[in-house]
């Protein structure tokens, strides 16, 4: 995804929430806990959109907990075997781990940033070959009417599990597999008359 | 070279296009369909060493496809442009007085349609050039108008676009949005942490496969390690570390 | 208050989910006037509670003490207000879609349905009650004049474009436009020199290799694909 000033999924993709603890007291934000009072009062915990957030990390106005996706637990997941974590489960479907982790990036320092940068790219790099493999036997399967393939669960579960950027790439490498195909056979077909 | 036909796939979602005989018949175009001026083809004068001499339609077809992948603009190939047309327009005159001469044999009727053909294919990749090169104008109109370096790479008639096109996309902001905004919310050219430009640039750093056209000096990459480009080879890099290989017309964009 | 009942930035969301939307179903969306009104009085609010807050500590010396809300009403109206022209931006980019799609023709554009470019009803002009809203309808004034000015600078580029080319005079030039035909699809290359059409809608007599053509409603015929290419693209004639 393009990190343009217009771009709508860029600006979308904003809205992904994180959690907030404050560190001061700051007048008259009180609804964006959704509450009543005045004020947000120093140590509440909000739920707080990226767009905002990240100026108030980054003024010291409030810390965040790494969320989920990216909390110890599932970073031992991924170093264990990438393969087996349903990324879709912890974004939500079509929602995108990857660029979650870029923006969750961007609140942190050096060291942890770079951190969540090598548990992204590594994971990436376990995960797309499956990808693409599966791509592949799927525009194979479908041209022969044969279903058999993909439908065992671990390749099922897997394909579940893609993140929003994972998906488009599977999308993109089944297109390119139909379309080479496409073009040998039409080709060949040349040839040969 | 089958990878040239990727270049053909402008809309991901369209059906298969040309099989690959114009590829070939583009690679092969006989000479005598470009007869080419005294100037054509020879060996570049920045040194780079061609060993086949590639026709006009040739390297209009490598800059279109560079032209396609490159995020950047690349140097408009103006006088290329100029001799190409030149000569689709001696060779549509020649079929319009063939055509009408009634003792064209059964034989040079065919001819005269693989000709057509072949114009109709070179006016494709020619309007396509131009599209391409239009739509990235396009879209990073407002940092043309106030760059003046990039104004070299762009034709009289293509810059003069972008700053219409910058002016317009400007007018509509504020007709449809800014006018009604207090003042303090009306700039176009706000600097703002945590958001992208307002007026967007190429993004040099976007990954490109680039297919070396012959021996170039190794480039060093983003993480300190430097690579070998030796003729034939394919890479993936960030555009920014092969662009001036690419103007120098080493490399080409696949 | 009035983020009582929505959080910042709730609304912008709202008018840039229309454009995913829109992306997505790959339709044109009619330009939602209302929403980008209440978003503009956003703004004027938070932009009034910005002010004051300003003015609440006019001492240049000691920090105001309501910078962090002076920080936060400043996100949301840099947000709010990136979202308004994402979405007038996102539109501009369909609206030339749409442009390119039927070859630059922007009277044929305007006024037809905008649910199938360049498809328009078979069966000519149907029955008016039933036919969908055209694309004009969908369109706020200010993108029906950016459209014409656009479809203006486009044709100048057009007749600019290889004036400057090498070896030729200005009338070669302009014959040479006509020749490449800009306008043209550049979604697929040219396979077969001739095509057989069947005529959608009347588009009386053509000028084509084979001689002057009178294309009428029905009737079938061969001809060379660039004579026809643009009447293609408008809808007048079909591939068969």
């Amino acid at each position: 995804m393009e990190d343009d000033y217009y771009s709508v999924e860029s600006i979308l993709a904003e809205n992904q929430k994180i959690q907030c603890q404050f560190k001061i007291d700051i007048p008259d934000m009180g609804h964006l806990d959704g509450g009543n009072e005045r004020d947000i009062k120093a140590l509440s915990k909000i739920q707080i959109p990226m767009w905002m957030a990240y100026i108030l990390i980054y003024s010291d106005y409030a810390d965040f907990t790494i969320p989920l996706p990216f909390s110890a637990r599932v970073r031992n997941a991924l170093n264990a075997e990438a393969r087996s974590v349903r990324l879709s489960g912890l974004v939500g479907q079509g929602g995108l781990w990857y660029g979650f982790g870029r923006m969750i990036m961007r609140l942190l320092n050096d060291i942890p940033a770079q951190e969540v940068s090598d548990v992204l790219t590594k994971t990436f790099r376990s995960r797309l070959p499956e990808v693409i493999d599966q791509a592949h036997h799927f525009a194979a399967a479908s041209g022969s009417g044969g279903g058999a393939i993909g439908s065992d669960e671990a390749t099922m579960a897997f394909r579940e599990g893609l993140d929003g950027t994972e998906r488009d790439l599977f999308m993109l490498a089944q297109e390119n597999a139909r379309r080479t195909k496409r073009w040998y056979e039409t080709s060949e077909k040349a040839r040969r008359s | 070279m089958a990878d040239w036909l990727e270049g053909l796939d402008l809309e991901p979602n369209d059906r298969p296009r040309a099989g690959p005989s114009f590829v070939e018949r583009a690679r092969h175009a006989p000479d005598d369909d470009y007869p080419i001026a005294d100037d054509f083809g020879r060996p570049n004068l920045l040194g780079a060493v061609e060993e086949e001499e590639e026709t006009p339609f040739q390297q209009l077809t490598r800059h279109w496809m560079n032209e396609r992948q490159a995020p950047d603009i690349l140097p408009g190939q103006e006088m290329l442009l100029g001799r190409i047309l030149d000569h689709v327009r001696k060779q549509s005159d020649d079929v319009q007085l063939l055509r009408a001469d009634p003792d064209s044999s059964e034989d040079e009727h065919f001819r005269i349609m693989l000709v057509q053909t072949e114009i109709e294919r070179v006016k494709f990749v020619v309007r396509s050039y131009i599209r391409t090169r239009l739509y990235k104008i396009e879209k990073y109109a407002r940092w043309i108008s106030t760059t003046a370096e990039v104004h070299e790479k762009l034709s009289k008639a293509e810059l003069d676009h972008a700053r219409r096109y910058a002016r317009l996309t400007e007018y509509h902001f504020n007709q449809s949005v800014l006018q009604s905004l207090p003042p303090q919310q009306r700039s176009l050219e706000d600097d703002m942490a945590f958001m992208p430009p307002m007026i967007p640039e190429p993004d040099k750093l976007r990954p490109v496969f680039v297919h070396a056209r012959q021996e170039c000096p190794p480039v060093r990459l983003p993480d300190g390690t430097s690579i070998a480009m030796e003729k034939g080879r394919i890479s993936l890099t960030p555009y920014y570390i092969v662009e001036q290989l690419l103007l120098r017309g080493e490399v080409e964009l696949v | 208050m009035a983020a009582a009942t929505h959080q910042y930035g709730d609304l912008a969301t709202q008018l840039l989910v229309e454009s995913r939307r829109s992306t997505a179903t790959d339709t044109l969306l009619k330009y939602n006037d209302v929403l980008v009104r209440s978003i503009v009085r956003e703004q004027r609010q938070l932009e009034a509670l910005l002010q004051a807050a300003l003015a609440a500590h006019p001492d240049e010396v000691a920090p105001n003490p309501l910078l962090p809300t002076i920080l936060l009403y400043q996100t949301a109206i840099n947000r709010n207000k990136r979202c308004l022209l994402a979405y007038h931006a996102h539109r501009i980019d369909r609206l030339k879609d749409l442009y390119w799609s039927v070859g630059g023709a922007l009277p044929l554009l305007l006024s037809m349905p905008s649910a199938a470019p360049a498809h328009a009803n078979a069966d000519g002009q149907g029955n008016a009650a039933a036919a969908p809203a055209d694309v004009r309808s969908k369109l706020s004034p200010h993108e029906v004049d950016f459209l014409r000015s656009y479809n203006t600078s486009i044709l100048t580029l057009r007749t600019e474009a290889f004036s400057s080319a090498a070896s030729m005079s200005q009338d070669d030039a302009g014959a040479l436009t006509e020749d490449v035909d800009l306008m043209a699809p550049v979604v697929k290359p040219p396979k077969d020199l001739h095509v057989l059409v069947r005529v959608v809608r009347d588009c009386g007599v053509v000028h084509t290799e084979q001689g002057a053509i009178d294309f009428r409603r029905g009737h079938r015929f061969l001809v060379r694909r660039a004579d026809v290419e643009h009447l293609i693209v408008q809808g007048f004639l079909e591939e068969v």
